[in-house]
Parts: C-alpha cells; structure tokens; sequence
C-alpha cells in the first residue's frame, strides 16, 4: 500500500471535488507508447515488405541499411549522451524504415546511410531527442540526402526512367536487368511482354508522378485534339497498376493498397486520427482539380486550363482520372497514411492536425504542379512541421469553466 | 455502439471524457447485502479534515444505536451517532482513507442492536417542520463532508433554484448508485420530491444512467405524478462531476474552481437521497455505508452495506479479497485515494472499497505528443503545457485559470502513452500557485 496523508493534504482541490493523493487514478488505459511504437513499427514493416515484394532485393537493401544506421546512431548518441529514452532505439527503427520507404530502390547503400545517419543525428538529436524534435526526421534526412546526393538518386535528375520488377519476377527479380520501354507501347504492367530480351527482369518506365508534373508544365507531347485522353492512354499506367503499386517509384510510395491498409490498421488502434489522411488527400485531390495546367492549343501555344477535374473529352470524364491519378500516383499515399501522422512532428489536437494536413496536402499539390523540386509531399510535410508551435497555439481547446468574477 | 449511443444523443454530451471499461459485469445484478457489526467499531469522530467533533458521551457508557456520539453542537455541524448499541470502551485514534489519522470511540456492539427511541415523520409533514428537524438529523453528504443541511442553507443562501440527485456513475466497478436505485427506487423518487420541496427548488431532476433502460424507464413510472424529472445521461465519465451535470443538463457554467452551489444548483449524491429517505421513514439517523467492494483481487465483489467504523481489512475478509493485495483504494479508480494503512476503517466519506492489482507503471518517457490527453479533458485545459509549470516559478493568469478550471477527474493521466503523471502535477501546481495568488502582496 502507497501514499501518506501528509501530500494528499498538499495536494487537495480547496474547493472542488475531493481530496487526491498522487496515485490516482489507480487504472491507466493500457495505451502505451512502447504499444503505439510497435504499432507504428509493424506499419511501416507490411509497407516495406511490399516494396521489397515490388522492387525485389535492392529495396530490401535500402531499407535495411537505412535502418540498421538510424539503430546504430541512436544507438552511440544515447549512450554518448548518457540518455537513455525507453523506446528511443523503437522510434530510430522506424525512422530509419520510414527513411528506405521514400528513398528509390536504386539508391546506392551509401545514401541510406547516410539518411540513417543524419536523420537521427540532425534531425532528431540536435533538436533534443525523442519527443522534442520540430521536423519529422524521417522526411528531414531525406531531404537532405536529396540535397547531399543529388548525382546518386535517379530522381533528381528529371526526365529520367526507373525500374519495376516485371511479372513473374517479382520479390527474387534484379532491377538492375531492366529493359527500357517507350511509353506508348507499355500497356500496363500484366498486359507488356518482356519477351524480346530474355535477361531482363523489370521494365524501365517513367514514374507516374513524373508524368503528372511534366503535363503540368506543358511539356509533354500530348497534341491539340485530345490531350488529356493521349495523357491518360499514352503515358500513364493503367490506373489499376498505381492502386497495386506496380509501377516505378520509392520503396513504399508506389504500393498504395498496403498504405491504405496500415493506415486502416493504425486508426482501428487509435493510433492515427483518420482525419489527417482524409484531409491530406481531400486537400490535394481539390487542389489537383482546380489549379490550371498547360495544355497545348491548336494555334501550338500553351494553354492554362483551370478546372482540370470537370474536363470531358469524348464523353469521357478524363480530367476526374486525372486527379485520381494525382492521389495515387505515388508519394502522396505515404505521406498521408504515415507521414503526416506522425505523432512527435504534427499538432496535438483534431483541429490543429486538420490544418496541418490540409497544409500538406495543397503544398504538394502546388509544388507537384509547379515546383522544381523533386520530393514534394516531403517538403510540405517540412514546411508544416515548422508551423506546427503556431498552429498549435491557435488550436488550444476552448475551457469549460468561465473566469471568476473578481 | 456506446460511441454511437453518445453521437445520438448528441444535445447530451461534452466535449472530451471518455467511456471507461465498465467492470460491472458481475456486481451490477447482485443485491445490496448487509454485512454484520463485528466485534469492535472504531467509529471515526472527525468527518471534514478540518473539523473534529467534541465527544458528547464518556468512555466506558453504554450508548444505544443512533445516539448522538460527538458533535452536533452547532446547529447543522458535523454529527457522529453510534451505530449500534454496546459499551464505549474508551477514545482512540484510528487511520481513515481521506483524513488519515483521526480520533475515535471505540465501540463495543453488545449484539441487541437496541435503538434509541426515534421519531419517523408521516408523510404529509409540512417541509417547514421537516427543515427544522434536519440540522439533528447527522446526514452528511459524501464527497464534500458537509451536513444535508449545511449543503442545503448555503443552496438557500445562493439562490439556487435546481436539485440534481447525482444518480450516475461512471467510474469503473461502482454499483452504489445503481443498486439504490434498484432497489430502493419508490423511496427514493418520493425522497427526492420531499428534498426539492424542503430545500425550496424550483426543479428537481434525478440524472441516471441511459445504459439501462429498465431501470429509467420504472424510475418515469414511479416519477410520473411527483415533478421529479428522470434524465436519463450517457455513461461517458466524468459525467457524474457536478460540473458536467450542470453543464449537460442545464447549459450554466460554473466560474473555474467554483462549486455547483454558485451556478445556483445543488448536486446530491444518490447515497446521500437514501440517507434522508432513511432518515423520513424511520427517523434513524444514516449509522452505514453502502460501499462497492470490488476489483481485481476480489472474489466476491458485491455491494455491501457496512457500518461506520468497520475496519476495511474486515469488508475485504467478506468480499474474500486475496491475501496478497498490494493496492487499496477508497472511492473510484480514477478519483479515490489510496488506502495507506491496512488498519484503516470505514467512515463517512467512503463510496467503495477496491482492492486492484497494481499494475505495472514503466517510467514516464517524454510527452510523445499523441494529444489524448487534451481530446479527453472534459473542461477543455491542455494539461500537456500545464505540467511544463512544474519548473517554473510564476504562471500566467490564463494558466492560472486552467489549473483551478481542473476537476482532477484524472482522465489526463488515464489515457497519457507516455505514463506522465498529469493529473498530479497539475494539482500541485494548483496548490502551489493558488497559495501564492492567495497571499498579499
Ligand atoms: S484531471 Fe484535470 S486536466 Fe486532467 S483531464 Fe481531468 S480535468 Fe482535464
Ligand atoms: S497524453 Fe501524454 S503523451 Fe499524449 S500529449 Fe498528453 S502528455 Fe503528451
């Protein structure tokens, strides 16, 4: 038995309800942080396996070092800081899996390393550790490795193609057996033969994501007559393959089924408030649908067409496809489902998060649609992690009880 | 379904607060049972922490049941009254769960349980004649440890105008309420009526739980023709609070650390109502407890009736608690204190013994951030940035606010991931400021 009656006298309520006694209340919900981690450990370990089942062996090996670094950091810094946080070594974990998830499978080992690296170094050690940093940093060491190893990462290098494993390939295939397809003969994954090169294991194709950001720009060849119809049938996948993943991207940007499926997992647990995906997509997906594109005019002049979402070519709702093919595209589903979620990086309440998602979810769409830089999901996450304090200090809860009279 | 039940009954809820395991599931349907005196009582003379009562009786008398022991020298002061006949064997001093060490008269049942003559009143007596005889009455309202009366002059005192009898209970393992209710319904429609008119109350409602619907609906049989309102209240805890009732059923707002009494509402418990219904038909006046008994070390948990100045360690003997049990607690698991010594007895501020596991406490790690413990605060404060005043040596006065705006409900630490103990800073922070803003400078 605990407690003395000597502090429940120091602690008491003068006029409330009772007289308390450190101890209560005796029952915790049996939430704990250690649960929230293995929880969040387990998502991002089904999204990793299905980048590893997409991409085969080199995404394994992008993960693993990525994480095994981000470990091995926390790991010397705690025991150099002499700070041992329970569940310090858990979050590194998922820090670094997160870090593989939106790296490219083709990055070199030396680049998740050092994601790993400086991700649970700068980003997270010099903020103050486990619960004090203000950038996500996951998100933080990859854009930094973006910056640090731009020659490395296929994907900062614009028009670019890069691999998927072809069917029948799959978890065992080499992506670095792929053979090159142009885009207009590609008719989806299942449906493009491979046979004209027997060695090769995975295709060669143009990120979906990519595409999108070049029909922005206008300069995609799409002709006059129908634009929209030769974007959707000449360049993009079949809507299907981005849904399944099977399409080139990050270790877990492509596969949106997986993301949806632990995002579904981790707001069953209660462990991610179903409104930040919800908003992130809704917010993008709107965004997508309003904000004007370049598409060429028949006089060979670009064209800005606002309202891509209501356009219909040939009885054909093309411009709605064009934003489903916006949320799935890659990228956006990740951030959504497990990025913009992250606890320790976004505002504490319903409302602040709600913000903070809809703030995601337009400055991707915006620097997707007219930004250089590559990793846009990534940024916003970045440029709203910055305002979490201030948002956070908007969205404070309005009290119950009125000030007393004086 | 309850979530579904709360946004249904979506004009009837708060913001925050959270539906707690229920734990009832084997001492709900269980009847009230009495449990025998033993052989010694250690009756508490002290009720509120600071106010003992002056023995009236000597050491070594032989006193009838419901004779008046100590106090009940001003009118409507605290009273203690034996609860049972016997020799008082001399004064002493026994440890209480809320006031720790206190004096007491150790009583010896000589087994006739003989009563002192009583008077029941009829049940046409005017209110005035009944308001006159309840300062002798001794009922004392739990939780405040004030006497009915005390309560009911200063209800008067203020204006108030609505009597709520606190019919609810949704902390974990507590049947007290539901099982009076049950049981005792008629009395206690019929007692609620008689209280709303001595205290002068415009409205009288009895707020039960919408959980079981036989119960409210018998309760509205029973209540049809006496002007008591049964409102039927979603479980979500801490709806029981006196704040949130009022909030919920009436809309007012209580000034942050004010009472009930200032919002013009008077808040009695349902134990309290049972005690003055006894008190009405028989005239005896409340000499037991009927406490909970239950929790994981249990392994009869009941609801028991047990008299004032039984030893706890005896009511757990009853409900076969197991030898080993390590935490004790005296009220519900979220607002209750912790029995401190194991020699303790039962006096008039207990509502349930529970004997809990302990459950295994890792240390508290760094706010992770997961914001439960503001989505779940029922008075809206953020006690995430209120425990950051543990360090400091001033606060503002909006911070101010938020610590008195707090009714240690304890959800915040309830749900914390990170095993912060929030609720207990945030009262000690209260305790530490508010003296502060006390003094002048
Ligand atoms: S104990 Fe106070 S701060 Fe914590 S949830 Fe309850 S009312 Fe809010
Ligand atoms: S419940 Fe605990 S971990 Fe969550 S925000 Fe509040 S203090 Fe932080």
């Amino acid at each position: 038995m605990t407690g003395n009656a000597a502090s429940a006298v120091e602690t008491r309520n003068p006029r409330g309800w009772g007289w308390r006694m450190p101890g209560a209340p005796f029952v915790r919900s049996g939430q704990s942080h250690a649960q929230i981690l293995a929880a969040w450990t387990m998502a991002t370990m089904i999204v990793a396996l299905a980048g590893i089942v997409l991409y085969g062996l080199s995404a394994a090996q992008v993960i693993a070092v990525a994480a095994l670094t981000a470990l091995a950091t926390e790991a010397s810094l705690s025991a150099l800081a002499m700070r041992q946080v329970p569940g310090g070594l858990m979050h590194a974990l998922v820090t670094g899996v997160l870090l593989g998830l939106t790296l490219p499978p083709t990055a070199p080992w030396f680049v998740a390393a050092a994601g790993g690296f400086l991700a649970i170094l700068v980003a997270k050690w010099m903020f103050g550790g486990f619960g004090h940093h203000l950038w996500h940093p996951a998100v933080a060491g990859r854009v930094i490795v973006q910056f640090l190893f731009a020659q490395h990462l296929s994907f900062s290098q614009g028009l670019v193609q890069t691999p998927i494993l072809a069917p029948g390939h799959l978890l065992v295939g080499q992506i670095s057996a792929a053979v090159s397809i142009p885009a207009e003969s590609y008719q989806g994954w299942s449906n493009t033969p491979l046979e004209d090169s027997p060695r090769a294991e995975a295709f060669l194709l143009e990120r979906p994501v990519q595409v999108l950001r070049r029909m922005a720009s206008g300069s995609l060849d799409v002709g006059f007559a129908e634009p929209w119809t030769t974007l959707l049938r000449d360049y993009l996948p079949p809507w299907k393959d981005t849904v399944l993943g099977t399409v080139p991207g990050g270790v877990g940007e492509s596969c949106t089924i997986a993301l949806v499926v632990v995002g579904m997992y981790l707001i069953y647990r209660g462990h991610l408030r179903w409104q930040v995906p919800v908003c992130v997509l809704a917010s993008a997906a709107l965004t997508a649908a309003i904000l004007p594109v370049a598409v060429p005019h028949s006089s060979g002049a670009l064209r800005m067409q606002w309202l891509p979402a209501l356009v219909v070519e040939d009885k054909v709702p093309v411009g709605a496809a064009y934003v489903l093919y916006h949320v799935t595209a890659g990228q956006l589903m990740l951030c959504a489902f497990l990025l913009a979620g992250d606890m320790l990086a976004g505002p504490l309440t319903v409302r602040g998060q709600r913000y903070f998602a809809v703030g995601v979810g337009v400055i991707a769409m915006l620097m997707r649609l007219y930004g250089v830089l590559e990793g846009e999901c990534y940024w916003a996450i970045l440029i709203m992690n910055t305002f979490v304090p201030a948002i956070d200090r908007r969205t404070r809860r309005r009290p119950l009880a009125v000030e007393p009279a004086a | 379904m309850r979530r579904i039940a709360d946004w249904m009954s979506w004009n009837q809820a708060f913001d925050g607060g959270l539906y707690l395991p229920d734990e009832r599931a084997r001492t709900a349907r269980l009847p009230i049972e009495r449990m025998a005196v033993g052989e010694t009582l250690w009756v508490p003379l002290q009720v509120r922490g600071d106010e003992a009562c002056e023995p009236v009786v000597t050491a070594s008398a032989s006193v009838l049941g419901g004779q008046l022991l100590a106090g009940g020298g001003s009118v409507g002061s605290a009273a203690v009254y034996a609860p049972t006949s016997g020799r008082l064997a001399r004064f002493d001093r026994v440890w209480t769960a809320w006031h720790g060490f206190v004096r007491c008269a150790v009583l010896e049942p000589d087994g006739r349980d003989a009563w002192a003559e009583v008077r029941p009143f009829a049940s046409a007596t005017a209110a005035e004649e009944v308001r006159e005889a309840l300062p002798s009455a001794g009922i004392m309202c739990d939780r405040s440890g004030r006497s009915l009366h005390a309560v009911l002059v200063s209800a008067r005192s203020a204006r108030a105008d609505v009597l709520i009898i606190n019919g609810l209970e949704t902390e974990p393992y507590l049947t007290v309420a539901l099982r009076l209710l049950v049981e005792r319904g008629v009395e206690a429609v019929g007692a609620a009526r008689r209280l709303g008119e001595v205290g002068g109350f415009r409205r009288t409602v009895l707020a039960v739980s919408q959980r079981h619907r036989r119960l409210v609906r018998r309760l509205r049989d029973i209540a049809r023709t006496s002007g008591v309102e049964v409102v039927p209240l979603p479980d979500k805890y801490p709806q029981c609070h006196p704040l949130l009732l009022i909030h919920v059923l009436l809309d007012r707002r209580i000034a942050a650390g004010g009472s009930a009494i200032d919002a013009g509402v008077c808040v009695i418990s349902t134990a309290t109502l049972a005690a003055f219904s006894q008190w009405m038909a028989t005239g005896r006046p409340p000499v037991t407890r009927v406490l909970t008994v239950a929790g994981g070390a249990v392994a009869r948990p009941g609801t028991y009736e047990v008299a004032i100045g039984t030893p706890i360690a005896r009511v757990l003997e009853r409900a076969e608690a197991s030898d080993g049990v390590e935490c004790v607690v005296s009220g519900g698991p979220l607002t209750g204190v912790a029995v401190a010594r194991s020699d303790a007895v039962v006096s008039v501020l207990d509502t349930a013994v529970l004997a809990l596991e302990a459950a295994p406490r890792p240390g508290p790690v760094p706010c992770v951030r997961c914001g439960w413990c503001i989505e779940d605060c029922p008075v809206g404060i953020d006690p995430t940035s209120l425990v950051q005043l543990e360090g400091r040596s001033a606060c503002s006065a909006e911070e101010l606010l938020a610590l008195r705006s707090c009714i240690d409900c304890g959800l915040c630490t309830y749900v914390c991931p990170a095993e912060l103990p929030l609720a207990e800073s945030i009262a000690r922070s209260r305790a530490r400021f508010s003296s502060r803003a006390e003094v002048p400078t």
